[in-house]
């Protein structure tokens, strides 16, 4: 019983982070309607610069991670230019841009492994106090994670309900060629998406960077994760990113508990599955479907 | 001349699984990135029937062949229910649920161990070590099957097949039977899939699941985006590019770590660069949407 | 004369909007029946319900006796009812001729074991089939585009191509959805020439969706206005091209 809210407790930890990584996907598809896979390379070169940033510029943690949030920012907005915007010039088809995007994020893993090695590369610090909570046990670092996840999330929930701006996004996702119409800037608005989107990859990515650490190749992994949780927990709602995050991180954790930590992933693949076969309704909207007339 | 030797083998274990991920991918417009969870079913099917029930080498073929387009009828069953990302997707999660269940059902498929001593193919007595006579099995095998590949693909079926590629509505409305066509090329797709996978288990004689992961699946479907597909042509072109570039790679004289990464560098920039400039790759017929 | 095309009441409502209401119709066999009325009143809706990509919410379509509402598209195409669409699709990456060929070929035939088990009679009549195709081809003028992509034609000749596709596969009742729309009046005049011979010389039976009122003027035997989702009004021509205030209501002529 111990073990298993201690599983718990760590599965909620997990899904702060992964909430704020589903919620920075989502948020990309639901406006720009494109699958960001260099997101999962943008995560790694996030996770580098802050490493960088924090073992070779020597700046505290938080200096470091704040400059990271940043940079990713700017990443994102580059991404945008460079990749997303010319395909969309020219009215590409979205497996077009899917795979381009699989190529980019190809790249910029191998380009951080040629700089930095392909090995495991961690942040020295001091062990993290442990707090108790009766036979849960957590490090200051799992609350500092959660803590900025759930803030994070909720701040921009917050934005998002009320800021006329995403219902724009949101508009743009729906009808993109509405915008220009009803005088808004398209492009300044995807690039603001792709930076805000991106940052909120570089959080995680510096929480598990310092708990971690980080190797170029683990991008696939947060990127699928992100993935599952927007498409298993309901493609166009923030809440059902959130809510797939969540589900995903808790029954990762009562896998462990159960079974072993070896079959993570077929839990992650086994719910986008079942998700997809049981609760098409989620996902018709903005989703390529069978009928089309 | 043994490495000349060697690439022409990997030429022939590639070109049936380009060819035969070209039925669902260029003809039926079914991009998936599981191709290699079926090389890898085919692989382990043949593998294990070898090793643990010591059946002729035919016979565990025939089997595996089997085995992996029943497993496809069921993934596709569920896959079809949907197109594009979505299909996309659906093959993603099972590429990754493949593989998570060749690495870790320990007592099936010995998992990470891997299956180790399997056996060469002995033909009329023959047992075929050396390079070459591999070479030429290879290349038989690719004389046996990718006419039938190719058959398929003038074929009436081919032809529904492409029409719902093109149109699904417009097909449906000339009464084709976009559910029977489709799983139809799915699980041939597949199946065909595996006979490269007996041929790669028997040539390296030991396989682990890291050789059937996302990523090689990822790489089968980069063959035909960059060499084309949905005709005869694009899928040996992208073979060809995709297996030789990295050779020649070798010999620019980069330190070996770094010149992996180079590689991959190049694959990816030319993956988006031929998206922008060439959907449909070098030679293909078929553009992506 | 039959009636082998029934709707009885059909609705259908996206969400809490009905396309479609108490739509009730007959369509006389052999005779061009033409669905006229203002954008959105729901004339496309219609035709999907009748083809089956969408399952009408209320009513019933009966074809020849049989029931049709609820069945999938392929079924109903294969119970004889062709369709062209508003924007042709034609299959771009396909060969005019294998546009042509690709709906004649017998269901049967196109499963994949075909491919390796194929008779001697099959290829024969595969033959037939293809000699076939190139004299519909012929008979709709695109003899020089045999072997052209059809995304390669002009938006008329994919028109074209889609009516020789249709004939060729014999279909009974065809579904037209704006058959002359974005068309030169020298096609016009063409595509009108072959429905009306499909009819006259085949006994075709034809649902026609158009807003050119000088083509329904000129083809339809029955005309069914719709409005909003509803039958507004019925008539035979001579009943609607003879009376002025309907004409003018209605047709706008």
């Amino acid at each position: 019983m111990n073990l298993l809210l201690q599983l718990l407790a760590n599965g909620l930890v997990n899904a702060a982070l992964f909430a704020m990584l589903a919620v920075g996907f989502g948020l990309v598809w639901r406006s720009l309607r494109v699958f960001h896979l260099a997101y999962g390379g943008l995560f790694v070169i996030s996770g580098y610069t802050f490493r960088t940033l924090a073992v070779r510029v020597g700046w505290p943690f938080w200096a470091s991670g704040l400059a990271t949030v940043f940079l990713a920012a700017i990443m994102g907005w580059l991404i945008e230019l460079a990749l997303y915007r010319p395909f969309y010039k020219r009215h590409a088809a979205s497996g077009t841009i899917l795979i381009a995007s699989m190529g980019v994020l190809v790249m910029l893993e191998n380009a951080v492994a040629m700089i930095f090695g392909n090995e495991l590369q961690t942040v020295p610090r001091s062990m993290a106090s442990v707090l108790e909570f009766g036979p849960v046990r957590l490090t200051s670092l799992q609350l500092w994670a959660f803590g900025i996840g759930v803030t994070t999330v909720s701040v921009l929930w917050l934005l998002v309900r009320r800021l006329r701006t995403f219902k724009a996004l949101w508009a743009m996702g729906d009808q993109p060629e509405l915008i220009p119409v009803l005088g808004l800037p398209l492009y300044r608005l995807r690039a603001m998406v792709l930076a805000i989107g991106t940052a909120m990859a570089a959080i995680p990515a510096c929480v598990i960077t310092l708990d971690l650490g980080i190797d170029p190749f683990v991008g696939m992994s947060y990127l699928l994760i992100a993935a599952v949780a927007v498409l298993a927990g309901g493609v166009d709602s923030y809440g059902g990113w959130v809510t797939g995050a969540v589900t995903l991180a808790v029954l990762q954790s009562l896998v462990v508990w159960k079974f072993s930590a070896r079959w993570m992933d077929l839990v992650t693949f086994g719910l986008l599955v079942a998700m997809l076969v049981f609760r098409p309704s989620g996902l018709v909207a903005g989703a390529k479907r069978v009928e089309e007339y | 001349m043994n490495y000349i030797l060697h690439i022409l083998v990997m030429i022939g274990i590639y070109l049936p699984l380009a060819y035969s991920l070209n039925l669902a991918v260029g003809f039926g417009g079914l991009l998936s990135v599981a191709h290699a969870a079926f090389y890898g079913i085919g692989a382990y099917a043949y593998s294990l029937l070898l090793t643990g029930v010591g059946m002729h080498p035919l016979i565990a073929l025939g089997a595996a062949i089997l085995i992996t387009a029943i497993i496809a009828l069921g993934t596709g069953t569920i896959a079809l229910r949907f197109r594009g990302d979505l299909f996309l997707f659906v093959t993603l999660g099972f590429q990754m649920i493949t593989f998570v269940i060749l690495y870790n059902w320990v007592g099936l498929t010995r998992g990470p161990y891997g299956i180790a001593g399997i056996p060469r193919p002995v033909v009329f007595g023959l047992t075929l070590r050396t390079p070459l006579q591999y070479a030429v099995l290879a290349a038989v095998v690719n004389a046996l099957t990718l006419p039938l590949l190719f058959a398929l693909y003038r074929s009436p079926f081919g032809k529904a097949l492409k029409a719902l590629r093109e149109n699904e509505t417009a097909a449906k409305a000339l009464g084709i039977n976009d559910k029977r066509i489709f799983i139809q090329a799915f699980v041939l797709a597949a199946a065909f899939a595996a006979i490269p996978g007996a041929l790669y288990a028997s040539y390296v004689t030991y396989i682990d699941p890291t050789s059937f992961t996302l990523k090689e699946s990822i790489f089968i479907a980069a063959i035909l985006l960059l060499g084309g597909a949905g005709n005869r042509i694009g899928p040996l072109i992208g073979v060809l590019i995709m297996l030789l570039l990295p050779e020649g790679l070798r010999f620019v004289g980069l330190p070996d770590a770094m010149a992996h990464n180079m590689r991959e560098i190049i694959y990816g920039l030319m993956l988006a660069v031929l998206m922008y400039l060439r959907p449909q790759g070098i030679a293909g017929e078929y553009r992506m949407g | 004369m039959n009636n082998n095309l029934i709707l009885n009441n059909i609705g259908k409502r996206f969400g809490d909007f009905w396309a479609l209401r108490g739509v009730r119709a007959s369509v006389p066999s052999g005779k061009i029946t033409a669905f006229i009325g203002p954008n959105g009143a729901g004339k496309t809706t219609l035709l999907h319900v009748i083809a089956g990509t969408l399952r009408p919410d209320e009513g019933s379509i009966r074809y020849k006796g049989e029931t049709l509402s609820g069945i999938p598209p392929h079924e109903v195409a294969r119970r004889g009812i062709g369709r062209q669409f508003q924007d042709v699709r034609v299959f771009g990456g396909l060969t005019v001729l294998d546009n042509v060929l690709v709906g004649m070929i017998p269901h049967g035939q196109q499963d994949a074991y075909r491919a390796w088990f194929g008779t001697r009679a099959a290829r024969k009549l595969m033959r037939k089939y293809q000699e076939k195709a190139e004299e519909w081809i012929v008979h709709v003028g695109l003899q020089d585009d045999l072997k052209r992509y059809a995304r390669d034609l002009s938006f008329g000749q994919q028109k074209l191509l889609s009516m020789a596709r249709l004939f060729a596969c014999g279909f009974e009742l065809l579904l037209l959805d704006e058959p002359t729309a974005g068309v030169s009046p020298k096609m016009i005049g063409k595509i009108t020439a072959l429905i009306r011979e499909a009819v006259d010389t085949r006994g075709v039976t034809v649902v026609l969706v158009e807003h050119n009122m000088a083509v329904v003027a000129e083809l339809a035997y029955w005309i069914h206005f719709l409005h909003e989702g509803r039958v507004a009004f019925s008539g035979e021509r001579s009943h609607v091209l003879g009376n002025k205030s309907v004409r003018q209501m209605y047709m706008g002529l």
